[in-house]
């Protein structure tokens, strides 16, 4: 199977993956949708396979090759955080982000059909970048969900009806917190996604620490893409910590209200932490930021032109 | 030269994890020490060391120490005083949250208490440990016995334990085919390739490079020698971080984030916190 055919393998997925998501919004049955953005992974993945057998070697050398993998991740994400979590919305934002990078790979492929140069040559290879793939993906829906949770918060702060949308109901106690319900759940797989995108970049960091060991003697040369995937993985460290001590404040706000309630202020403690989480929320998006110049920005940064081993 | 290093390395490390343990032990008494292990040290130090990172990203690491970032070492993120500093500094409180993860030890938190006990000593062995390490350069000439190597940050000649006689080098396979003698006289055939270093006791001898001479149809190799002698402890801290890396992965979908349930549910649901269960950024809370 060549890149020639990669148009029609992007098409037909396309076409599932846009069907699932008009079906998860149209149909309150989750098994249609789930079938068809199922099979839209599922020609997607024959795609990948085939061109991985064609070439001889895994499809991940080049941007065009992992923004494969980032559209079929996406796609499966966004639907086991629908099936999983019944987040509706998530499964046409996962689908349409799938279409979107599937859709720069048909423009601009930037692919090669070179053989594997002798230091990717590793067994580490194929985990390091599958699970930095992966990490991107889950960062990628979380960053969509602190999005819409900091539009729909300042949209009920501004006045407007209170916000509402998600199917997830609320168990978390919100005695010290400003946020509806809904968007309660919101945060609560938002923290999820972020946790479980950290111990993939964890992973993707220390498989590559590993094989750099092992070709070039280094576990760690603080090359620019380490230095920016360093700075990645402290960001969402120090959003994950931040939220940590957001849910302590409000275990002890929670706590004291018991004795104080009538003294506290609610409003003022929760406008408090509409502005903590707020900040919170906007690490969140910044860290994203971070890991998307870590992916393919670091390419195009003069500070990297000649000094990195990763730029390509 | 080695061994001292290392041997001065690894005392400056023993005594610093010593007074991290002493101030712990103090740290009920001391307000300067109960800040220093406490939440905002934590984020203190991570905010330090992100800020440094993306400016270390932007500055271009060509080790100049001319202008403005070249005067504050900007431009050399491995020899910045201040990036070491701030590594000290997250070193420290890393370290601090891993003797109480020990101390107060919870089979819930085990994920938590390898992960920071892997990113101590990671930290650690990266501050104290350089001072062991020795990465040097030989260039092979086919058939050409050689012993000693390029120090690659002194450039002084290093003599190696070994003796190495390239026989063969493939372009193709980006390997050689090595001769290895050792003082004692005994040799053997080996072949070293990317990605597959060669070990001889604590040195490592990896394929870096190569020189083709095209009017003979003759190729030198370059290789790397390098002694490492934390080498395994970073190995092992590594892999720890990733065992724990891969638990988060597995239980984020099944574990409820932070305060819906555990030991913080029945705070929530109790009003206060039994003061034998508080961990000392809690109680810092608290305070």
């Amino acid at each position: 199977m060549s890149w020639d055919s990669f148009v029609w393998f992007a098409l037909a997925a396309s076409l599932f993956w846009i069907s699932g998501a008009i079906v998860s919004v149209i149909s309150k049955r989750r098994l249609p949708a789930a079938v068809l953005t199922g099979c839209g992974s599922a020609i997607f993945m024959t795609f990948i396979v085939g061109v991985w057998i064609s070439l001889g070697r895994p499809p991940l050398r080049t941007m065009g090759e992992t923004r494969l993998w980032f559209s079929l991740f996406l796609s499966l994400i966004g639907l086991v955080v629908y099936l999983r979590w019944r987040y509706r919305w998530v499964l046409p934002f996962g689908c349409l982000m799938a279409v979107m990078f599937a859709s720069i790979n048909i423009f601009k492929p930037e692919i090669h059909t070179e053989e594997l140069a002798p230091a990717l040559r590793s067994p580490w290879f194929v985990p390091h970048v599958i699970v930095y793939m992966f990490s991107y993906a889950v960062m990628g829906i979380a960053t969509i969900l602190a999005i819409r949770i900091l539009w729909l918060t300042r949209r009920s702060a501004a006045g407007s009806a209170p916000a509402t949308g998600s199917t997830t109901p609320a168990t978390v106690d919100a005695t010290a917190s400003p946020l509806s319900p809904s968007l309660q759940g919101d945060l609560r797989l938002c923290d999820t996604l972020v946790r479980m995108g950290w111990g993939f970049i964890t992973m993707g960091i220390v498989m590559g620490a590993l094989w750099a060991k092992q070709a070039w003697g280094d576990y760690w040369t603080w090359d620019p893409k380490e230095t920016w995937a360093a700075a990645t993985w402290l960001s969402y460290l120090l959003y994950m910590h931040l939220r940590q001590g957001s849910a302590l404040s409000s275990v002890t706000s929670a706590g004291s209200e018991a004795i104080a309630r009538q003294n506290s202020p609610a409003i003022e403690v929760a406008s408090h932490s509409n502005k903590a989480l707020h900040r919170t929320l906007f690490l969140l998006i910044f860290s994203f930021l971070l890991l998307q110049m870590c992916w393919w920005g670091v390419n195009y940064l003069p500070s990297a032109q000649g000094f990195s081993l990763h730029t390509y | 030269m080695v061994v001292a290093g290392h041997t001065f390395g690894l005392l400056a490390a023993l005594l610093y994890v010593c007074l991290l343990v002493v101030i712990y032990v103090l740290r009920d008494r001391w307000p300067l020490f109960r800040h220093l292990a406490g939440r905002k040290a934590c984020l203190t130090s991570i905010s330090i060391v992100l800020f440094l990172l993306l400016v270390f990203g932007l500055v271009p690491q060509d080790g100049g120490r001319d202008g403005f970032f070249g005067v504050l070492g900007f431009r050399n993120m491995s020899r910045s005083p201040i990036f070491i500093l701030a590594l000290l500094l997250l070193a420290t409180s890393v370290t601090l949250n891993t003797i109480e993860d020990i101390h107060r030890f919870s089979k819930h938190r085990l994920g938590v208490t390898c992960a920071h006990l892997g990113l101590s000593v990671i930290l650690i062995a990266g501050l104290f440990g350089s001072g062991g390490t020795v990465r040097t350069v030989m260039i092979a000439m086919p058939n050409v016995p050689d012993h000693q190597a390029r120090n690659e940050v002194t450039y002084e000649y290093v003599k190696l334990p070994f003796e190495l006689t390239l026989r063969d080098f493939s372009v193709y396979e980006y390997s050689s085919e090595v001769t290895l003698t050792l003082p004692d006289g005994r040799s053997s055939e080996i072949k070293i390739a990317v990605n597959h270093p060669a070990k001889v006791g604590s040195w490592w001898i990896y394929q870096s490079d190569y020189l083709s001479d095209t009017e003979r149809g003759e190729f030198a190799s370059i290789f790397k020698c390098v002694c490492s002698p934390l080498s395994e402890v970073f190995r092992i801290a590594l892999w720890l971080l990733l065992v724990s890396a891969a638990a988060m992965v597995f239980f984020a979908g099944f574990k409820p984030s932070f305060g819906k349930k555990g030991p913080l549910s029945v705070k929530l649901q109790d009003g206060a916190a039994p003061l034998g269960c508080e961990t000392f950024n809690e109680k810092e809370e608290r305070l």
